[in-house]
Parts: structure tokens; C-alpha cells; sequence
């Protein structure tokens, strides 16, 4: 077997079912989860895909009194089992926190617990009597999406179809609902049954989901994309759209890496590698990667902003040194900045370019610098002014505010601070405020 | 002349702490109706209990001589400013949308209609410019001009606001209580939870003093003096109100 193309992924008999399954499964999940996202209830999803577990032994079980392992019915009586389960998980929950006054916290720890625990001792008996289904346990534990079958897809799809639908149509509903409680039930919109169809829906995401991904990793899988999602926009609409295709992105590589790397390591004796883990390994790449590097929420803009931001200082500072003192020489202006040569030279080219200053021995400020720095002073004059005019700051103490103040008003503050001060004429240092006329 | 809102023998226990007991009141429409009392004397829970969000015990309310089901798109509700989460991902455009909901059709899209409506409104509240903004970036006063905005977009004939004037500045208050002036004069009632007791008689035609029960209600000039405030304010009203809470927690069995 040499190495697959992308298109073959979705051609080849074999890999086309596990490759539209995990997308379809993908999509449901993200969609759901940007729900559960911005309602702030992401460990809701993990405890309900964990109470799903003893459902699917049972689902199981009940199959082996009536089919043979591969039959499509089997798929379905899973399906029904896991689902059983997580509205019970989702009912005791509702009762534990509401009826029972137990933290929402430790509800969730308690549910997702018990649930699992009761999984896991189920499963242990049918690994005895039902050594021939227990394989198939095992696979909803971690997912396993390469052994699904054309004849799963149908399922699947639909489900997911159906989630898709529902967002689609009910769109402004769930906008509104979680958005505002208090302001949707004074329009006499019906919560409930709105909650009940939402939870219906979370629910019906993860059991689509545990098949490829698996119970345990299943809540990452709603999350992940939604969190994505939220970096890269501002409304819910966008967020919909880019965590559902984001999701099927996933779902996607994840199948296409989990067939691909095992080739890549050993030709002859492919190791086998679960795709569930590398659906989630994928979608939270793309997180982690949206968490560092969106433009607008990302660390790494938010560090370049900083940065900008500090050098526009330095600048300034330079150009008030200047505005005070007329030309200087390169030597008598580094004596007024702590930097090194280097970033020294870099600032002066920077202040060059932008046209502020000119010469390179022998600074001088342009026409256009001139006033810049005027303004700069008369901002941090006005400041200093304020501060102890109005809100009585002692003198000796204003500087250092007015130093990171003049970087920061607007023409429109400097307006209100004129007026509030009568267009004052010295600063309180005795030293004379430039006028409006001079910037 | 109809009543805006008549309430008969409302009863309500909420949260353990704000109750309502045995409310009667009525409002003529086309005025700004205050509502005051101390904290945890029930105002905003009066304003729940009536637009369905809290259930009353008992009692009940008439909008425009109907039930309010009947009539829920004559009243608008502004809500107090803390109880949405401010990191939603929406935009200060949407949120105003938002009051257009049981207008729209069954998929629920905007019309143009709506969106001029929107700016329109926009424009008024002087907010015009920050329309693409996300709701966290806006400073306490546009916050609740927003909320004003949404309301507004509801064209209410009554319209429920919750301490509006909690954390905002002078300025947004004046231009607040300027639009509602001017709605006042297009015939429609305004109800308001208030707090600042200097600016009662400045605001408000009438007034409901609350405590627990009602004090007091009728035209501001009646009902604002000091022996309604010492009965809504003074030590001697907290004795009942003490009682009524430990009735309250025991009949849910907290003690």
C-alpha cells in the first residue's frame, strides 16, 4: 500500500466511511458545542458523553440477545442505549442541582463518576460472557472510526443533518435565549421547551460522536472548534459557520493522519493508530494556534500591540527632548534614553520615516515634528494641570501619570480638558503651556 | 380611561430574600411611574413576578384590561445591566435587533425595516458609531443605552426599566429621561425601579413606595413624604419583614 492522495480518502471503499462518518460526527459536535460554549457549561458535555458509556454496554448486550456483530441494527441499538443513558445523566444532574442544592462543580464530578464507574463494571461482565462484543466496547471507549461501514454513514449523516437544520432555523431563538434570559421570558418566549430541544440535540451530538472520537475525548471535540471560533469573531452567527467547518476539518485530517502516519512510520506493517485521539490532537492544534495568533484576541497580537505601543512612547519621548531643547547631536539625544545603540538607531530611523525629524549627526525636528512634540507637551502640561487643579494630586507627584497620559488622550479629551480649565497659559511647574495655535 | 397595569393581591417568594406580599395597585397610562423602597423591598422582583419571569404565589396582573400574554408586544422590558454575560459574541447592532424578535416571521430574518429602525434608534441614543462593537467594549452609560435601544425597537405602550440609572454617567441619565419624557408625551406609560431619592419628584408623575407591601401608591406630590419614607425606609416596617422571611424559609424548608 503506498501513501493516499486526499481525494483517494474520499473515494477509497474502505476509508470513504470512516472519513464522511468522523466530518458528519464533527460538524453535530461543534455545532452543539458552540451552544455549550457560550452558555459557559463545557464540562456539561464531558459528563454527559461519560454517562453514555454504561448505555453503550447495554446497547450491546441487548444486541447480542438478536444480531450478529456486523449487523446495522446492532449500530442502532447502541446508539439508543448511549443515548437512554445521557438523558439520565442530564436528569440527575437537573436534580442534583436544582431539587438536591448540589454545586453545579460537583454535580457534574458526581454524575460523570457514577456514570463511568457503572460503565466500566458492566463492561468487565461482558468481557466474560460476551468476549465477541467486548471488542466493540472497547472501541467507544477511545473511538475508533476506521471500522465503520457504508452502512453507518446513513445514520450518521442524518443526525448530524438534522443538528444543522435546527441551527439553521432556530437561529435567532438560541441567540436571544442565551444571550438574555430575563429579556426572552418578558417576550413570553417558551424556554423550556427550547432547553429541553437544545439538550435533546447536545445529547444526540455526543452519541453520534463516541463512535469516531470516544467517550472519553468526546466534550474536547464540542469545545475545541467552539473556542477557535470564538477568537476568530464576534457573533455567534460567524462562530456557527467557522466551528462547524473547522469541525469537519478535523474530522477530516484526523482520519486522513490516523491512515497516513502509520504508513509513513512502517510501510510493509502499518502500526495502528486510533483516530478519536487524532481528531482531538487536530482540533485543538487549531485552537492552540488561534489562542496565539488571531488577529484580533491572539497573545501574539496582544504582544505586538504592547510593543508598538512602548515604541511610540520612546518616540515621543525623543521628540519632546528635541521640541525643548532645539537641534541635538546623536550622542546628547541617546544620553536622554535608556536603549541600546542598536535600538537607538532604530528608533531615530523610525522617527526619519515618518517624517517628524531630519539629519543624522545633528538632529533636527521637521515642521510637522515641531508640532507633534508641541502637543506632546502641551498634552502632558494639561495633565499635570488637571490632576492638580481638580483632583488636587500633589504637584510632586503628577509627572509620571501626565509622562503615560500624553501618549494616550484624544483630540476630543484635550478639548474637554481646555474647556474644564479655561485654556490655561502655564502648567503647574510655572512652565508654559504650547497653544492650540502652535500644533 | 383604561389602566396601563392593575394589580390585584400579588404574592410572591423569590430567592429567599426579596418577597412581595398582598400588592394592590393601579396605573393610568401616559405617565413615568416611579417605583422606590429599600434594598430587598421586592422592586425588581415586582417588575419579574408581572412580565412572567418570577411566579407569583398568588394574585394577578391586567395589561390594557388583558392578561399579559395577550398584549406581551405592548410591553417592553430593559432589564438590570448585571444579569446577561457581557462576553456573549454579539455586537451592539444585534442586541438592538434583538427587540424586533416577535415581529419577524418564522425564520426569524431581519427586515430592512428593522435594521433602519436600528440605526435610527442608534442615532438617538448617540450611539451610531460604536454599532459593530462587541457589547464588553462599551463603557456603563452605552451599556445601558443599548438596553434602552432594544427596548425602544419593541414601540412598547408600556415599558418596564430596571434601576436604568445604576453606574451610568450624568450625561447618558439627562438623555435618557429625555427620551422617555418624550415617549410619555406620545401617550405611553413608563414603570421605573429607581433608587436615588433626590431625583423622585424631578422624574416620576407617580410613585409606588415598596416595602415588602405596598406603602404607598399615587401622584408623586401625594404620596412622596416623609412619613411614607420612614414607613419604607424606618426601623418599624423591618420588623414584618423579618417575620415574613422566616415564614418564607420555613414553608420551603431551608431551616
Amino acid at each position: 500500500m503506498k501513501t493516499l492522495s486526499i481525494w483517494q480518502v474520499f473515494t477509497d471503499p474502505i476509508l470513504r466511511a470512516p472519513t464522511f462518518g468522523a466530518m458528519f460526527m464533527c460538524l453535530a459536535s461543534s455545532l452543539i458545542g458552540v451552544i455549550a460554549f457560550v452558555r459557559r457549561r463545557s464540562l456539561l458535555g464531558e459528563a454527559l458523553s461519560h454517562a453514555t458509556y454504561p448505555g453503550v454496554v447495554i446497547g450491546i448486550l441487548f444486541a447480542a440477545l438478536f444480531f450478529n456483530p456486523s449487523h446495522p441494527l446492532a449500530a442502532f441499538s447502541i446508539l439508543i442505549g448511549a443515548f437512554i443513558f445521557s438523558w439520565l445523566g442530564l436528569i440527575s444532574i437537573e436534580k442534583l442541582e436544582g431539587r438536591l442544592r448540589l454545586h453545579p462543580d460537583a454535580t457534574l464530578c458526581l454524575v460523570l463518576s457514577l456514570f463511568l464507574g457503572l460503565g466500566v463494571t458492566l463492561a468487565s461482565r461482558v468481557q466474560m460472557t460476551h468476549p465477541l462484543w467486548y471488542q466493540q466496547i472497547q472501541v467507544f471507549l477511545f473511538g475508533q472510526a476506521v471500522t465503520m461501514g457504508d452502512q453507518h454513514i446513513g445514520i450518521y449523516a442524518s443526525l448530524a443533518l438534522a443538528i444543522l437544520a435546527f441551527i439553521v432555523l432556530r437561529f435567532r431563538q438560541i441567540e436571544l435565549i442565551h444571550f438574555d434570559r430575563e429579556f426572552t421570558q418578558s417576550l413570553g418566549i417558551p424556554m423550556r421547551m427550547c432547553h429541553l430541544f437544545t439538550s435533546f440535540l447536545l445529547i444526540l451530538a455526543l452519541v453520534i460522536g463516541i463512535r469516531s472520537v470516544g467517550v472519553v475525548l468526546m466534550s474536547g471535540m464540542l469545545i475545541a472548534p467552539a473556542a477557535f471560533a470564538r477568537q476568530c469573531t464576534d457573533r455567534l452567527g460567524k462562530m456557527f459557520l467557522i466551528a462547524g467547518l473547522i469541525g469537519s476539518l478535523s474530522g477530516f485530517l484526523g482520519v486522513y493522519l490516523s491512515v497516513q502516519i502509520p504508513l509513513f512510520i512502517d510501510h510493509h506493517h502499518p502500526p495502528s493508530l486510533p483516530t478519536g485521539p487524532m481528531i482531538l490532537l487536530v482540533a485543538t492544534t487549531f485552537t492552540f494556534l488561534a489562542l496565539l495568533f488571531s488577529p484580533k484576541r491572539g497573545w501574539l497580537s496582544r504582544v505586538m500591540r504592547i510593543r508598538r505601543f512602548r515604541m511610540q512612547q520612546q518616540m515621543d519621548h525623543l521628540l519632546k527632548a528635541l521640541w525643548k531643547q532645539g537641534n541635538l547631536s546623536f550622542i546628547e539625544l541617546k544620553k536622554e534614553i535608556g536603549l541600546s545603540r542598536f535600538s537607538f538607531s532604530y528608533l531615530l530611523f523610525l522617527l526619519r520615516k515618518e517624517g517628524w525629524t531630519e539629519g543624522k549627526a545633528q538632529i533636527l525636528l521637521t515642521p510637522d515634528g515641531k508640532r507633534r512634540g508641541a502637543r506632546l507637551v502641551r498634552l502632558h502640561r494639561l495633565w499635570e494641570l488637571y490632576l492638580t487643579s481638580e483632583l488636587k494630586v500633589e504637584e510632586d507627584r503628577v509627572h509620571c501619570s501626565a509622562e503615560e497620559m500624553e501618549h494616550i488622550l484624544t483630540p476630543e479629551i484635550e478639548e474637554r480638558l481646555t474647556r474644564l480649565l479655561k485654556d490655561p497659559k502655564e502648567d503647574p511647574h510655572r512652565q508654559p503651556i504650547p497653544t492650540r495655535e502652535e500644533i | 380611561m383604561t389602566k396601563a397595569l392593575v394589580v390585584k393581591k400579588l404574592t410572591v417568594s423569590y430567592d429567599h430574600s426579596s418577597a412581595l406580599w398582598d400588592i394592590d395597585f393601579a396605573i393610568g397610562s401616559g405617565q413615568i411611574v416611579g417605583v422606590v423602597g429599600p434594598n430587598g423591598a421586592g422592586k425588581s422582583t415586582l417588575i419579574k413576578a408581572l412580565l412572567g419571569i418570577v411566579k407569583p404565589i398568588s394574585g394577578q396582573a391586567q395589561f390594557f384590561d388583558s392578561a399579559f400574554k395577550k398584549v406581551k408586544e405592548r410591553v417592553a422590558y430593559v432589564p438590570q445591566k448585571g444579569v446577561i454575560d457581557w462576553e456573549f459574541p454579539t455586537t451592539v447592532f444585534d442586541v438592538v435587533l434583538m427587540g424586533r424578535y416577535c415581529r419577524l416571521g418564522v425564520l426569524k430574518w431581519y427586515r430592512k425595516s428593522d435594521r433602519e429602525m436600528a440605526l435610527r434608534l442608534l442615532r438617538l441614543l448617540q450611539m451610531e458609531d460604536l454599532k459593530d462593537r462587541q457589547i464588553s467594549e462599551l463603557s456603563g452609560g452605552q451599556q445601558q443605552r443599548l438596553f434602552i435601544a432594544r427596548a425602544l425597537m419593541q414601540e412598547a405602550d408600556l415599558l418596564f426599566l430596571d434601576e436604568p440609572f445604576t453606574g451610568v454617567d450624568k450625561a447618558t441619565e439627562a438623555l435618557i429621561m429625555e427620551i422617555l419624557v418624550k415617549l410619555k408625551e406620545e401617550g405611553k406609560t413608563i414603570v421605573m425601579v429607581h433608587h436615588d431619592l433626590n431625583t423622585v419628584e424631578a422624574y416620576f408623575d407617580s410613585l409606588i413606595i415598596l416595602k415588602t407591601s405596598l406603602i404607598a401608591c399615587g401622584k408623586t406630590a401625594d404620596v412622596f413624604n416623609s412619613d411614607n419614607l420612614n414607613r419604607a425606609y424606618g426601623e418599624k416596617g423591618a420588623l414584618f419583614d423579618e417575620a415574613l422571611r422566616l415564614s418564607l424559609s420555613k414553608s420551603t424548608g431551608l431551616k
